[in-house]
């Protein structure tokens, strides 16, 4: 492998990398993997935008 | 000096606004210990020795929700420094029904009547002052939204802590405040400020409080005889006595304190569009027009010019800035193509006949070594001049976006034009950046880079047929997902989204559902977790497992990819397919529940439905844009992660197989071999009857479950390899009822893992999981089953597959009409049997 192609796959490593540790920071901090938001992310605000009538 | 403010109010009357407002980011979101609400804490802004505790919203302290359970537990258990009641100053009498009974709590309390800009454009008046006097406690005007008034309100609350003076409770009438007197005699042993309360509890017959105080048998009984009397002499029940003489006293309290513009009875803007929009007869033809427009509007106007700028421009060949030459590019194109499929025509037609063209096509071909632009014109011309005018032949065009073929017939007149066009532009197709600014598409100038720097060819497959082709086709419907988001929140944020829950309540009561169960299914059309989790707020243990398996069905922002790419490359755009899908969603969740509620897992009386309609208002395009970009940014995100990683495996597993024994990278044509198509070929004979059978689009499937948009991520990868576009290939792989049977199946069965885990947590149990998804799957095979069987029927075609397909349909018409068991009479049938 020339060293065009060994930068390039550092490159490339450094971007999957990154998107392993994006995916476990989210999990860690209770956040939804699912749409990305944090912990006060889309999940939680969409859930706590409830009508709570009562019978 | 520590002090704990507790913030109550009704639902929607502006307390997180008004928390966020006073604490900021110094915030902690957590669950009330015991119990799936959610508590939040903060400290209030610069002085971090105050903290704010925002309850959740109610409408009274009755213990019948578990919000109201969980409010009242904490202010009388944990009894704060002061309560700060939020009232929404539009509703002020329904919301001054918690205040009076906030009031009797002994515990310092301040007011803050909040939306007084709605006030003020009503034309109406709130005497704050005379309501101070009234209720006994400060009183002050906020405006939660635009922050004026907040640190003043949390200033009053604080006054009141450090005074330690509650507001004045309501003065009942005589009769009742004897009994009250008598009651608070009895329960001397209290602290003195909590006695009040625990009087008009053990008055209302309050379970929990009778349950907390235990009082002597003695003392319960004549309590009891003296509520009785009461109940006798005002011939009425004791709660509905407190409760209409509370309403009594706030009628007095708004008499002094409130001005009306418009006398009631009168007719708000509000209530003048819900007499439309909420009508009988035409709330559902609207909400159906509604939504069509939407997602018309989403997928097939606006949203696709911009996907198709994304897919064929960013992601594609290119794109020129501002639309700049493009007509005058596409002229040329096209009249290019045209004299070069009549050459070709006329070059077959001699290879017909016997003639050696192979020199002529040698010097036509512009990728040749040899080529000249001059030699080639040459020839060409040459080649024409040997026809005569009048001698015609007939050749097929294909054309590109909808493969339909057509037959066309040339001449030799035509033959001499079209070499002379081919010539003017030097025999080679017109290049697109001579014409306007031309950006290259991001594949383009990757390749070019990697081909200059010499990078090696599997890792230039890797970024480019991988990451490139795999991501760049998820976000190449960032554009579409952010119109169509853009028209969710303002729909929200209107208010309209309210009625339609409140018109579907008529419409799933009729089949014993409830139109709470609707909340979380609306909320589902962004993001289905959020959709599940909202199912909390359903108190029915059974409608609330239901809602769970069934909030996914409706189609969130990850399926609009493929609910696209389908609509594009299958029905050539029809503008029809994507608003279907949204009401096979629909309907999916309302025939699983009428057939669920017949069943013993799910059977009983819908809940009670009673929801707050906030008035109708132009929300402001900032948080219109605020609440687009939130969502799409999300999309992006998971784009730059999830559907990355996944990108990624799924290029290894496709480019990689055993050839001849030996495992190696493998060449376009060579895909039908790689691990992929191994794995994939093992399953999809399960998929045969569902007209989709081939290992691409069962792969596709399976790793829909990752996260939906890599149905487009895998299709992009497996389909951009070879001749042709991906929508070519796929247009070709798919016809209209495989296409439409391959979106029903994914369009119904089990969500994403995300989703997944959200499923299993608001289920808490592995059986009621395993059955969710069980369903979902099962419910996706069978409606995929029935759509593609039937569909061949109209063609003529019956096999085992149209036997089963019927079977099934006329399975799930049984079990639609067939009678349920009426609660009712299967509560009386058990008394019978037991009095026997």
């Amino acid at each position: 492998m020339n060293l065009a192609t060994w930068i390039v796959l550092g490159l490339v490593t450094l971007l999957l990398a990154g998107a392993v540790i994006s995916v476990v920071r989210q999990k860690k901090k209770g956040g939804c993997v699912g749409c990305g938001g944090g912990k006060d992310g889309c999940c939680r605000r969409h859930a706590s935008q409830k009508p709570t009538g009562r019978p | 000096m520590q002090w704990r403010i507790a913030l109550a109010g009704n639902p929607n009357s502006g307390k997180t606004t008004l928390f966020n407002g006073l604490t900021g980011a110094n915030q902690f979101v957590g669950n009330w210990p015991g119990v799936t609400v959610e508590k939040k804490e903060g400290k209030l802004k610069k002085r971090p020795e105050i903290t704010v505790t925002d309850l959740p919203g109610i409408y009274s302290l009755s213990p019948y929700t578990l919000e109201e359970v969980v409010a009242r537990d904490y202010l009388t258990n944990e009894r704060p420094d002061a309560i700060l009641n939020i009232v929404d100053g539009t509703n002020l009498e329904r919301n001054l029904y918690l205040t009076t009974q906030l009031a009797e709590l002994g515990i310092p309390m301040a007011v803050a009547v909040n939306m007084m800009d709605a006030v003020r454009k009503n034309g109406d008046e709130i005497d704050t002052a005379a309501l101070s006097r009234r209720l006994g406690c400060l009183v002050v005007e906020i405006s939660a939204l635009k922050g004026e008034g907040i640190m003043e309100a949390a200033q009053a609350a604080i006054q009141a802590a450090e005074k330690g003076k509650a507001a004045r409770p309501c003065a009942f009438s005589q009769p009742v405040e004897r009994v009250l007197t008598h009651i608070v005699e009895k329960v001397s042993n209290l602290p003195a400020d909590q006695r009040r309360w625990y009087a008009v509890k053990l008055f209302e017959r309050d379970e929990k409080a009778m349950e907390r105080l235990q009082l002597p048998a003695g003392v319960s009984v004549a309590i009891e005889e003296k509520i009785k009397a009461v109940e006798e002499e005002l011939d009425d029940d004791a709660e509905s006595i407190i409760t209409g003489q509370r309403y009594a006293c706030i009628a007095d309290v708004m008499q002094d304190a409130m001005k009306r513009k418009r006398p009631a009875g009168r007719l708000s803007v509000s209530d003048k569009i819900d007499r439309v929009v909420t009508n009988r007869l035409a709330a559902l033809p609207i909400f159906a027009v509604i939504m069509f427009l939407v997602y018309f509007v989403s997928v097939t106007t606006v949203g696709t010019w911009a996907t198709d700028w994304a897919n064929d421009g960013v992601f594609g060949e290119g794109w020129r800035l501002l639309g700049v030459g493009s007509g005058a590019y596409n002229e040329a194109a096209e009249a290019y193509d045209g004299a070069s499929e009549i050459v070709n025509a006329f070059i077959a037609d001699a290879a017909e006949k016997g003639r050696d063209t192979e020199d002529l096509e040698t010097a036509l071909d512009a990728e040749g070594e040899a080529f000249s632009q001059t030699a080639a014109a040459a020839a060409l011309r040459a080649f024409a001049a040997g026809y005569d005018a009048d001698y015609a032949v007939s050749y097929s065009v294909e054309d590109e976006e909808t493969l339909a073929a057509t037959y066309e017939t040339a001449t030799g007149a035509n033959l001499l034009e079209a070499a002379d066009l081919l010539a003017a532009y030097g025999c080679t197709r017109p290049d697109p950046a001579d014409y306007g600014v031309w950006i290259p598409g991001v594949p383009v100038l990757l390749g070019n880079g990697l081909e200059a720097a010499g990078c090696a060819d599997w890792l230039s497959g890797l970024i480019l047929d991988g990451i490139v082709a795999g991501v760049g086709a998820v976000l190449g419907f960032v554009p579409q997902i952010l119109v169509l988001f853009l028209f969710l929140a303002f729909l929200e944020a209107c208010g309209y989204m309210a009625r339609i829950a409140f018109i579907l309540d008529r419409v799933f009561r009729k089949f014993g559902l409830s139109g709470k169960s609707f909340i979380p299914i609306l909320i589902g059309t962004g993001c289905g977790i959020p959709g599940v989790m909202a199912s909390r707020t359903i108190e029915n243990e059974r409608d609330r497992r239901m809602t769970v398996m069934t909030t996914t069905f409706i189609p969130c922002g990850a399926k609009l990819p493929f609910i696209a790419m389908v609509a594009g490359a299958v029905f050539g755009g029809n503008p029809w397919i994507a608003p279907s899908a949204y009401f096979l969603g629909v309907a999916a969740i309302i025939l699983s529940g009428i057939i669920l509620k017949k069943t013993r897992l799910f059977k009983g009386d819908p809940a009670p439905f009673v929801m707050e309609l906030p008035a109708y208002h132009l929300p402001t395009a900032g948080a219109l844009l605020r609440s687009m970009w939130e969502r799409g940014w999300s999309f992006i995100q998971k784009a730059g992660t999830i559907i990355l990683l996944s990108t990624v495996l799924i290029w290894f597993l496709t480019y990689f197989g055993f050839v001849d024994g030996g495992f190696t990278m493998l060449a376009d044509d060579q895909l039908d071999q790689s691990i992929l198509a191994s794995a994939g070929n093992a399953v999809c004979w399960l998929f045969a009857p569902l007209g989709w059978g081939n290992w691409q689009a069962t792969v596709a499937a399976v790793t829909g479950l990752i996260a939906k948009e890599n149905i487009v991520g895998t299709l992009g990868i497996l389909y951009s390899a070879g001749e042709g576009t991906v929508y070519q290939t796929m247009a070709a792989s798919f016809t209209p009822l495989s296409g439409y049977s391959f979106l029903a199946f994914n369009l119904l069965c089990a969500p994403c893992f995300a989703a997944m885990g959200a499923i299993k947590r608001e289920m808490n149990s592995r059986k009621w999981f395993f059955i969710a998804i069980g369903y979902q799957c099962g419910l996706a095979y069978l409606t995929s089953l029935a759509v593609y069987q039937l569909g061949m029927l109209f063609t003529g075609r019956f096999g085992i597959g149209t036997a089963a397909a019927i079977l099934v349909l006329l399975g799930f018409l049984f079990l639609l009409f067939r009678p349920g068991r009426d609660p009712v009479q299967r509560t009386k049938k058990a008394l019978a049997a037991a009095k026997a």
